[in-house]
């Protein structure tokens, strides 16, 4: 088994009633590229906060390394890209660099960084004249200054145009190979499924979903339908719906089978129009927070029964 | 040791780089000097040198309330605080590099008002009690350092802008720092001892001047500052553990 850099054993964080970070459990092993998704508001930041040293969790253990992130000595093998980016606008774009890679044992040269991120123009620019876009490249950049194991990043390439992103994208790639482990949040499931082998779906402060790219995928790939009808429609099929007056919009795994007993109900109905489902509202379904949709949800997440190997029914007691 | 010197550095780096803020600590003071000291005491060489220590002491005043209470209010209002939380740095490193910066700022305001005072007056200490007087004026800030943190960390920038602001004026006046103490209005001078800055100034008066004010040290004013150090002390203390605890 490889080492575990990340570490949290059923962690939660709590803001006053607010439970953010809900029972977490879970390991990030060296070499690994696992990204985080889920809506907004479903703890990816509290998460990354609590990983870095930001915050302590209100129950539970988090370890970085081996130890407490919040000690700095923990923190020397860690680069971080927050959410918000924000850098002293009146320092230059080398000076900024050159801060952080101070803090490290041993740090890229800032030559080499400022290249990497398409930074070298910007170099002698003030922070506070920098575009959102380029402002954002320089908060992921200053991640891999001090050329850590670890790289935590909170939703990267959010705010960059298409070139810039695919810029990030190669850079997350070409470290990766290096061996550097990363541990990213995204709204995109095209970037996750890009860079990640793994992901991590969270809702609602919990794990939703832990488990290959493709396999997630297959969870979140709904369609959504939308159709008038003065009748309601069969539901069996449908993992959630909204209706307003005779329009009707549901959402389902299998569209297909769903328009087939539409047909078989002899439900009257015009305007149907079948869509892939946004990542929003795929996650909406998976995050319905009664238990029975969880179940549901994860059912596609069971390791295959492999030929031989006990299952646990078989296991002498 | 060299996290404390990075960040000392780039803090001054950051200062420097908004021209109005030096300018404002040079001038200010040493346009003071002009109006208030300069036309009664050109011939009166100890009272020209108890007002360049009152005006240093009163230049330091500003770097203290402006340079700490703002300037932390601001940095914390920006992602780049949660950011730096998250590198390999310890939080003393970094407040204690944001205090240092006060150091050469300090030099920059002290050094105008010092060639001022030497081209324009009688006054002459020597380069000794000049030095004892730096010193002492750095030991001296302690109490108003302490509040400028206190301010920082306890309130919005804005917020802290207008405490500082309302606190300069008074500090300034009854701690003899426009006008010296011995020439206050009789109500001034019975309150003046109680607050900071007049302590303050006696202490950098008796490094400069080896025997206090006009009217020798006075005790109380001395007993008072400690008095201020503690409350400064337990202020900074109880705002900076109240910021951490928000990322708690």
């Amino acid at each position: 088994m490889t080492e575990v850099l990340v570490r949290t054993e059923h962690v939660s964080r709590r803001f006053g009633a607010v439970v953010a970070v809900d029972d977490v459990t879970l390991d990030v092993h060296a070499g690994e590229v696992v990204g985080v998704l889920g809506p907004n508001g479903a703890g990816k930041s509290t998460l990354f906060a609590m990983l870095t040293g930001l915050r302590r969790p209100t129950s539970g253990r988090v370890e970085l390394f081996g130890g407490d992130p919040t000690d700095a000595r923990n923190r020397r093998g860690l680069g971080v890209t927050s959410q918000e980016s924000g850098t002293p606008p009146m320092l230059r774009v080398r000076e900024v660099v050159t801060f952080v890679a101070k803090h490290y044992p041993d740090p890229a040269p800032v030559d080499e960084i400022l290249d990497r991120f398409d930074l070298g123009a910007l170099a002698r620019r003030q922070t506070g004249g920098l575009s959102g876009g380029q402002q954002r490249r320089l908060a992921v950049a200053l991640a891999f200054v001090g050329r850590p194991r670890l790289v935590i990043l909170d939703e990267p390439t959010t705010g960059l145009d298409v070139e810039s992103r695919h810029g990030v994208w190669e850079s997350i790639m070409a470290s990766h190979e290096a061996g550097m482990t990363v541990l990213m949040s995204s709204h995109y499931l095209e970037e996750v499924e890009r860079l990640a082998q793994r992901v991590v779906v969270l809702g609602a402060g919990r794990v939703i979903a832990d488990d290959t790219v493709a396999a997630v995928q297959q969870m979140v790939d709904l369609k959504r339908i939308d159709l008038d009808t003065p009748t309601a429609p069969p539901l069996e099929l449908v993992s959630r719906h909204e209706r307003n007056g005779a329009h009707w919009t549901l959402w389902a795994l299998d569209s297909d089978a769903f328009v087939r007993d539409l047909v078989r109900a002899e439900t009257p109905y015009a305007d149907l129009r079948v869509r892939s489902a946004s990542l929003e509202d795929a996650f909406l379904s998976l995050t319905r927070d009664d238990v029975a949709a969880r179940d549901e949800a994860a059912r596609p997440n069971l390791p295959p029964a492999r030929a031989g190997a006990p299952t646990m029914d078989e296991v002498p007691v | 040791m060299t996290l404390l010197v990075t960040h000392t550095k780039y803090s001054l780096l950051e200062t420097l780089r908004i021209p109005i803020v030096v300018v404002s600590v040079v001038v200010l003071p040493s346009l003071s000097f002009v109006f208030f000291a300069l036309p009664n005491i050109s011939d009166d060489a100890l009272g020209a040198t108890v007002s360049t220590a009152a005006l240093s002491v009163f230049a330091a005043m500003l770097i203290c309330l402006f340079q700490f209470g703002a300037g932390i209010a601001e940095e914390r209002q920006s992602p780049w605080d949660p950011y730096q939380r998250t590198l390999p740095v310890r939080p003393w490193e970094r407040l204690t590099g944001k205090l240092l910066v006060a150091l050469p700022f300090v030099v920059v305001a002290v050094v105008p008002l010092l060639v001022l005072a030497w081209s324009t007056t009688n006054s002459d200490p020597g380069l000794l009690r000049v030095l004892a007087g730096l010193g002492l004026l750095v030991v001296g800030s302690l109490p108003l350092a302490l509040i400028g943190v206190a301010l920082g960390n306890a309130l919005p920038s804005k917020a802290a802008i207008a405490v500082a602001n309302l606190l300069l004026l008074p500090f300034a006046f009854l701690g003899g720092l426009f006008i010296p103490p011995e020439f206050l209005p009789d109500v001034v001078q019975t309150i003046s001892p109680y607050v900071p800055t007049r302590g303050w100034l006696e202490i950098v008066l008796i490094g400069v001047t080896g025997q206090g004010g006009m009217n020798g040290t006075s005790s109380l004013a001395l007993v008072c500052w400690a008095g201020w150090l503690v409350i400064g002390a337990v202020l900074a203390l109880a705002a900076y553990r109240r910021e951490e605890s928000r990322y708690r």
